[in-house]
């Protein structure tokens, strides 16, 4: 039988497209390469007895109107917030921020008289022109090749701003525009902090500090939400894999059907139209419409073949900027972390908080600089979650599982050097450097699983190990992700379109681009 | 008190004396004050060493735009450009690679790739297509980021302008502001050599890695070049910059421009929020309807006007702009003719005639550039060579040559504590070095030298940190962000003073430019002011 759509991979983006299309009573097929459907929002047994979010961990872009639509909180998904967050510097230095006013200032007052107050005057500032770019999260962004409608698409975009004062305004287009560095020195005074709020952008994208549009992630994520509360994050109860659990249930009550281990080889085209797809069993399955939730590389230069693209555009599409330099590590401990300087009750509270081991900015630059050169840092940035101390179910009672996303690890290694022959030392190297700051952890450790780049790229198909299926640099954000002639979720191919990270607004387990490309399609099946 | 004159220009560098000139075309009594001794800002030709005359800080001419030419008479007053005969490649490896722009080109790039002859000529093509429709803009205020009707109007406007680019092309604009030097020239050619003597183009036009989104911006401002009316075209001004500005100042004269020279301002009189003139550093007090600054931004506010006359933030701001352009000045008087290592005959005559640049591998750049970040030199300079007396005899003895350098990353800010003016001489003895590679008879030649630092720059030009665009051209600093969205149109917090130089829309650049807007905004406001 022929479906009204096929989505290419169950990644949550395809599955919040699948569901919506579903929803709206079209017949839908996802096609997943792996055993398990949640491409890299997954929870899995990574060593007997512990569970983790393997790949991705943090939980809080998911849009509001996303879990709302999809009923997802009454299918199990839950959130569960940080308990603060902690920041453990260089020289040794711990630093714990636990959102309650009079002890985070008493915290701040020992590094600058400021800072605290610079820190709320810039979320702030944020608050009030955040909402015009996470209003357009959901949007189509402006055709640059549009006549009329992206002409009213901007002045909409405009109308929003109407209110915002010019200080506000210059702040809106120094988000795009300023380094990392550059905005947080703007607004703190003390090196400490400006390395703290600079650390901050290191982690979701891969570029250098001092670079125009490095400053993006930092905005990207004070965006983002948790359970309708802004600039909150946390986690998922049960993981990433909780998130997709309940889509996946709301898929079945949708009528949606998910097939796993059914990787597809190539998108039927026929007369520059999508017609269904072909799986590597060499199984054709026809369909109306064809949606991708892989990245653009691979749905175009893979799944189309170049010979059904014109010249420029296969061109373009090769040349997208793709990897984030992270390396992934799972630790199965065996006991409770204790960090180096917090203990007791706080020592509890920092662990269910999102812990960041942050280089100075100089040192990150250096970093980031051998990584461009595929040399791997000594000094990494890490994001650390022990993710159990807010969901006890993912380890043995007393036992913990820790999440690490290390920077900058290159996909492209120096010298010709293999990631499998080098792995299992870098591992030790990023465990090494939790050690001073967690000086019990190497005890604990029981089991753990360790993520290369390219073992990112391998298991989950991230391009390159890009975890946002290529970079959020500023010519390849809005109307040119990933390209003018496939930013609004259509693409060259007729019947095809992208739902995946690699399109507008971007990577983050957001549901926004599976969303927003549910919508297109829907409202393109009538002239189909 | 009456004032004496309608409006009084800080600066007579080539937007103050343009200003000038417009503010005297259209009968306002005009005063114009220089610090120097000349008028001319960065864009003089001087007498570096007996006999010898180069321009000695501008040196390339080729974005002084037609229409004031046309509207100030410049052509009447001897400004006359003389283009390049060409452009000469020296790389890393000791390849010397000449472009003869014609047909001799296409074997040239034969030998390095099958395609990238054609894809240079499409590249450029492109350019001169979205060059265009950027070109008006340079002569039109930017849009007001607080503005309303007005400020969507002008958007219309400029997306009116913008239809006439086809999707491709708006593409292409897009990538100009957002692309990394390094990854527009590699979408554009597939051979590495290609890829670096493009690149290395964005070096001398700003101060940022080459690896940084947004430093092909570059080719933004090269796609404005004309000359003599001919699109894409470079080359020098007769007599040097200097010809330029002499015309500038005897065109302004003959509109009744007063102009005083040795007269270094000390600061801008403001009352009530509003300028009303200007004391000299000698105590005098001068008084004017308007004031137009062709100084910096950073100088004209934080020195001139003064923190106490400006609201906190905007100072704040003020104090932030990132300027600074690394570059290392040289002028050298040649006792006979440079010869190239592996250009001879015919070819090196016309070599000489040509732009000439000294580029090093893209990495080996981006090393310099990051070295350069922390106080540190490079050993491997990029050097853009002009010599101008190729082209205009007249510049030296005959047989003798003038020799300009400009070598980048060279910062302002040293490590160690270490001082420029103890350091120049021996950095000066190594680009010499570094050049000799390419030009080995060029010790011996070498009669008389000028070397500027960028402090140097920074101290004869008023040019701060030594940046020659009186603030780089990141993207928060251009457009309706230069300097600051408050004084983006020339217009500035303090009533009656306005911006006419480089630090404001479109930037640097012997253009022209800002002070031709800046003028029309001052004649605009004038009725109510």
């Amino acid at each position: 039988m022929a479906y009204d759509a096929i989505v290419i991979g169950g990644g949550h983006n395809g599955l919040v497209a699948a569901c919506y299309l579903g929803k709206a009573r079209k017949t839908v097929l996802v096609l997943e390469r792996r055993h398990v459907a949640g491409g890299a929002a997954i929870s899995e047994e990574f060593h007997p007895g512990y569970r983790n979010s393997v790949a991705s961990y943090a939980f809080g872009l998911m849009r509001g109107e996303v879990v709302r639509d999809l009923e997802l909180k009454r299918r199990g998904l839950q959130a569960i917030p940080y308990t603060g967050a902690v920041k453990l510097l260089s020289d040794g230095r711990q630093i714990q921020l636990t959102g309650d006013a009079v002890r985070d200032q008493a915290t701040f007052a020992r590094i600058s008289n400021s800072d605290y107050d610079n820190m709320n005057r810039l979320y702030a500032q944020l608050r009030r022109v955040g909402d015009v770019i996470r209003n357009q999260w959901l949007r189509e962004p402006p055709d640059l090749a549009g006549g009329l409608d992206s002409i009213l698409s901007s002045l909409r975009m405009a109308g929003e701003m109407r209110n915002f004062t010019l200080e506000d305004r210059h702040f809106l287009a120094q988000m795009f525009t300023l380094s990392a560095w550059d905005l947080m020195s703007r607004w703190f005074e003390s090196p400490t902090m400006r390395d703290i709020f600079t650390g901050h952008c290191a982690s979701s994208n891969f570029m250098s500090l001092y670079a125009p549009g490095s400053a993006l992630p930092f905005f990207i994520n004070v965006l983002g939400e948790l359970d309708g509360q802004r600039n909150k994050w946390g986690i998922a109860k049960g993981g990433m894999g909780g998130v997709t659990d309940a889509i996946l249930d709301a898929a079945k009550q949708y009528g949606v059907e998910v097939r796993i281990n059914a990787p597809v080889a190539r998108v039927v085209i026929r007369n520059g139209r999508a017609e269904g797809v072909t799986l590597e069993s060499g199984e054709e399955i026809r369909a109306r419409v064809v949606l991708s939730n892989a990245d653009a590389k691979r749905t175009f230069l893979q799944f189309v073949g170049r010979e059904h693209l014109d010249g420029k555009f296969a061109s373009d599409i090769e040349h997208i900027r793709v990897g984030q330099a992270s390396f992934r590590i799972n630790l199965a401990l065996a006991g409770v972390p204790e960090f180096a300087d917090i203990s007791g009750a706080d020592a509890a509270l920092a662990r269910g908080a999102a812990i960041t081991v942050i280089p100075t900015a100089e040192s990150l630059e250096k970093s980031y600089q051998a990584a461009r050169v595929g040399e791997v840092s000594t000094e990494p940035f890490i994001h650390v979650q022990i993710p159990s101390a807010l969901d006890p179910d993912l380890a043995p009672r007393g036992h913990h599982v820790m999440g690490l996303l290390a920077k900058y690890f290159p996909y492209s290694l120096s010298g010709g050097r293999d990631w499998d022959a080098i792995k299992e030392q870098t591992a030790d190297h990023i465990i090494s450097v939790m050690a001073r700051h967690f000086p019990n952890l190497p005890k604990l450790i029981v089991g753990r699983q360790v993520f290369t780049p390219f073992d990112l790229e391998r298991v989950f198909a991230l391009p390159e190990g890009d975890v946002f299926h290529a970079r959020h640099d500023l010519d390849q954000i809005f109307g040119l992700r990933p390209h003018p002639k496939a930013a609004r979720y259509r693409t060259p191919i007729k019947a095809l379109y992208l739902c995946g990270s690699g399109v507008h607004p971007g990577g983050g387990v957001t549901g926004a681009p599976g969303h927003n490309a549910a919508r297109r399609v829907l409202k393109d099946f009538a002239r189909l | 008190m009456a004032s004496a004159y309608d409006a009084i220009v800080i600066g007579g560098g080539n937007n103050g004396l343009v200003a000038a000139a417009y503010l005297g075309k259209a009968g306002k009594k005009t005063l114009l004050v220089e610090r120097r001794s000349i008028v001319g800002g960065a864009a003089v030709t001087e007498e570096f060493h007996p006999g010898y005359r180069n321009s000695v800080a501008s040196y390339t001419f080729g974005l002084m735009r037609g229409k004031i030419i046309r509207d100030l008479n410049l052509a009447k007053y001897g400004l006359a450009g003389i283009p390049y005969k060409g452009s000469v490649k020296l790389l890393s490896d000791g390849r010397q690679i000449q472009f003869f722009n014609d047909a001799r080109d296409q074997a040239t790039i034969g030998q390095l790739s099958n395609s990238d002859y054609d894809s240079m000529n499409k590249f450029f093509a492109q350019l001169r297509r979205v060059g265009d429709v950027l070109r008006d803009q340079w002569l039109s205020e930017p849009p007001d980021l607080a503005g309303g009707f007005d400020a969507v109007l002008a958007s219309l406007r400029a997306a009116g302008a913008l239809r006439k680019l086809s999707a491709d092309d708006r593409h292409f604009l897009v990538q100009m502001f957002t692309l990394s030097g390094v990854d527009l020239m590699s979408r554009v050619y597939e051979s590495t050599t290609m890829r670096e003597i493009f690149t290395g183009h964005c070096a001398s036009g700003n101060y940022a890695s080459l690896f940084a989104p947004g430093s092909a911006v570059v080719f933004f401002v090269n796609a404005m070049g004309e000359l003599n009316g001919e699109r894409n075209k470079w080359g020098i001004a007769k007599g040097g910059m200097g010809g330029v500005t002499q015309a500038l100042l005897r065109s302004a004269t003959a509109l009744g421009v007063e102009v005083r020279t040795d007269a270094p301002v000390a600061r801008v009189l403001v009352k009530d929020g509003r300028a009303e003139g200007i004391q000299l550093e000698s105590g005098e007090e001068i008084r004017a309807r308007v004031v137009l600054s062709n100084a910096d931004p950073k100088q004209t506010f934080l020195k001139f006007v003064g923190k106490e006359h400006l609201d906190a933030k905007f100072a704040f701001d003020i104090e932030r702009l990132r300027v600074g352009h690394a570059s290392f000045r040289m002028n050298l008087a040649l006792s006979g003719a440079p010869d190239f290592k592996s250009i001879k005959g015919a070819d090196a005559v016309t070599a000489m005639g040509s732009s000439i640049t000294i580029i090093p591998s893209i990495e080996s750049m981006e090393k310099a550039f990051q070295l350069s970040q922390v106080g540190e030199i490079t050993p491997e300079p990029f050097i853009n060579v002009q010599l101008a007396s190729a082209l205009d005899p007249d510049l030296a003895p005959p047989g003798h040559h003038v020799m300009a350098l400009l070598c980048k990353y060279y910062p302002y800010h040293l490590s160690g504590g270490r001082h420029w003016d103890s350091l120049k001489e021996k950095v000066a003895d190594d680009i010499v070095a570094a050049l000799t590679k390419h030009f080995p008879n060029l010790p011996q030649l070498i009669v008389g030298r000028q070397v500027l630092s960028p402090l140097d720059l920074e101290r004869i030009f008023a040019l701060p940190e030594g940046d020659i665009f009186h603030g780089r051209h990141d993207l928060d600093q251009i457009f309706s962000m230069r300097p600051h969205p408050r004084a983006a149109r020339y217009r500035t917090p303090v009533k009656a003073l306005y911006l006419c130089g480089s630090g404001a829309h479109p930037g640097g650049g012997v253009s022209g430019a800002p002070g031709h807007n800046a003028a029309k905004r001052v004649l605009k406001d004038f009725r109510r002011l």
